[in-house]
């Protein structure tokens, strides 16, 4: 298997080598999704911090995704969850000089935007990293997705590794021939390598065409679909797992009020 | 018409916008034939391929499939039955999982579920990519995808199977693979037609051989005849087969007795025994 540092790959090699692969997709995308909008919607601090320990540990502990790897996968999204929570923590003040405070008020709510990001972070992550982008997209499709959609989704999908696999291959090439000896040449060869890419994908699509109806596709695109028959402990599973989240939320609610009042 | 013929075209011509095009195409194809179809690139012998395959629909002339007219309407018979594995496994391999691969045909012919599992499983068997049934298909190795490539084809069941440039981009072990596919192929009377520029693979295997040049056949004959003719070779920008060449070294010096074709090293071994 090729090792590559560019995000969407490696995502995509966790997910078929994930553990919770076998479980029923629609599953696992249906609670990751209730799971997601539990956190988003979360009235406290604690309960997003519940999901996104807990998401983890199912992602990492029963996925069998190695610690290091899911934390560094939980870095690409809390560089920006950062930059935001400073842009939210800064108070600008131009009226009558320049002046920058930071106020308790939107530290507090800078804390709490990142902890519902996290939480919402980490349930999607349960799903993308067990489940393949083709069984997610065959789930959109048993929603009544446009055929017309699933079938681009999958084509794109598809097309984004040759596309890969190509630039890397001009890339190696170009470097071979001194293309990136110094800033000026690098840019240049980067927009050359762009417009190459561009051509052979133009190329490259009346080949496609070709292979497609030279199998009676007659226009659509279809698969056989390896059939995951739902398990009921999975179900079980799951719903403890959202129930215990959802009484939490509810407790939390109830108690916090209750100090205010 | 021959009863086993299965494939027959007729004065076929065929012209791309860009006006690269095959002319005035007379050849037939027999059940169970072994062919080599050679020629330089841009000879016409893909563009040949699309058209015996319904992908591109000729213009003038006719193809029969088993005595059945093939016109603008009924294209599906040829694409059912006339299979091609292309020379680019990326450019074919459409699914992302190797099995969702292999079903892509299958489904496309309308089988039934059954059906398409049971013809997934063989090929798959067959090709000896069972272990990657649930596999990523742009995570194989190149030998893998053009193992991949012909399952899918394998599992359409064609009556002719055309492969382009199999071993353009394979290594010895893949080599040898393939070419215990196609002694399958042999055995289960399917007619196969690789594209090739190896004239020693030509030269073992085929039992036809048939040279394009500028868009038209310029020979069809058995491989002895072919490469026995200089000046043919030379307006196709061919070689004599290494084995041919030593045969006839040999019986030139009088080693051998001339007048037998020898098609492999073990053959020419026996005749020193």
């Amino acid at each position: 298997m090729k090792h590559n540092h560019f995000g969407a790959r490696s995502i995509d090699e966790y997910a078929y080598s994930s553990k919770l692969k076998s479980w029923n997709s629609s599953l696992k995308v249906l609670f990751s999704f209730i799971i997601m909008i539990l956190s988003i919607c979360s009235q406290n601090v604690i309960v997003p911090i519940m999901i996104a320990v807990s998401a983890g540990v199912i992602t990492v502990y029963n996925g069998k995704i190695r610690i290091r790897e899911y934390l560094s996968l939980m870095c690409i999204p809390m560089v920006f969850l950062i930059m935001t929570s400073i842009a939210i923590m800064l108070d600008f003040n131009i009226s009558g000089g320049f002046s920058v405070k930071i106020l308790p008020n939107n530290v507090y709510r800078a804390v709490y935007i990142s902890c519902r990001a996290i939480g919402a972070v980490s349930a999607m992550y349960m799903m993308s990293l067990s489940t393949p982008v083709t069984e997610i997209i065959a789930v959109l499709g048993k929603l009544k997705l446009p055929f017309i959609i699933i079938e681009l989704m999958n084509l794109m999908y598809k097309y984004i590794f040759v596309l890969l696999d190509s630039q890397a291959k001009m890339k190696n090439s170009a470097a071979a021939r001194l293309g990136y000896c110094n800033l000026r040449t690098s840019l240049k060869t980067f927009a050359l390598i762009c417009g190459n890419l561009f051509a052979v994908s133009l190329r490259r699509a009346s080949d496609y065409y070709n292979a497609i109806e030279s199998r009676c596709a007659g226009g659509k695109i279809k698969f056989m679909c390896q059939k995951k028959p739902i398990k009921l402990i999975h179900v079980i599973f799951f719903s403890i797992y959202t129930a215990l989240i959802a009484l939490s939320e509810i407790l939390l609610d109830t108690i916090l009020k209750g100090i205010i009042l | 018409m021959n009863s086993e013929n299965i494939l027959t075209i007729k004065n076929l011509s065929f012209e791309y916008d860009s006006g690269f095009s095959l002319k005035n195409i007379n050849v037939d194809f027999i059940k169970g034939e072994k062919i080599a179809v050679l020629g330089s690139n841009g000879s016409g012998k893909s563009t040949f391929f699309l058209n015996i395959n319904g992908v591109l629909s000729h213009h003038h002339g006719n193809i029969f499939y088993k005595d059945v007219n093939i016109t603008g309407k009924n294209l599906d018979i040829l694409r059912k039955n006339v299979g091609i594995v292309f020379q680019e496994p990326d450019s074919q391999l459409i699914a992302s999982t190797v099995e969702a691969e292999v079903s892509f045909g299958p489904i496309n012919m309308g089988l039934e579920e059954e059906e398409v599992k049971q013809r997934v499983d063989s090929s798959m068997i067959e090709m000896n990519i069972e272990f990657l049934r649930e596999r990523p298909v742009h995570y194989l190795s190149g030998g893998q995808k053009k193992r991949v490539s012909i399952a899918d084809i394998l599992a359409m069941r064609p009556e002719i199977i055309i492969f382009d440039e199999p071993t353009a981009s394979l290594d010895p072990i893949n080599c040898e693979m393939f070419e215990r596919t196609l002694q399958r192929l042999e055995n289960q009377e399917v007619t196969t037609i690789v594209s090739t520029h190896d004239v020693n693979f030509a030269w073992k295997w085929a039992e036809r051989i048939i040279v394009f040049d500028d868009g038209c056949i310029i020979a069809d004959d058995i491989p002895q005849n072919v490469f026995a003719d200089s000046d043919l070779l030379r307006k196709a920008n061919l070689v004599k087969p290494m084995l041919m060449e030593v045969y006839e070294i040999l019986a030139d010096k009088g080693f051998i007795t001339s007048g037998k074709s020898v098609k492999s090293i073990s053959e020419l071994k026996e005749m020193f025994l």
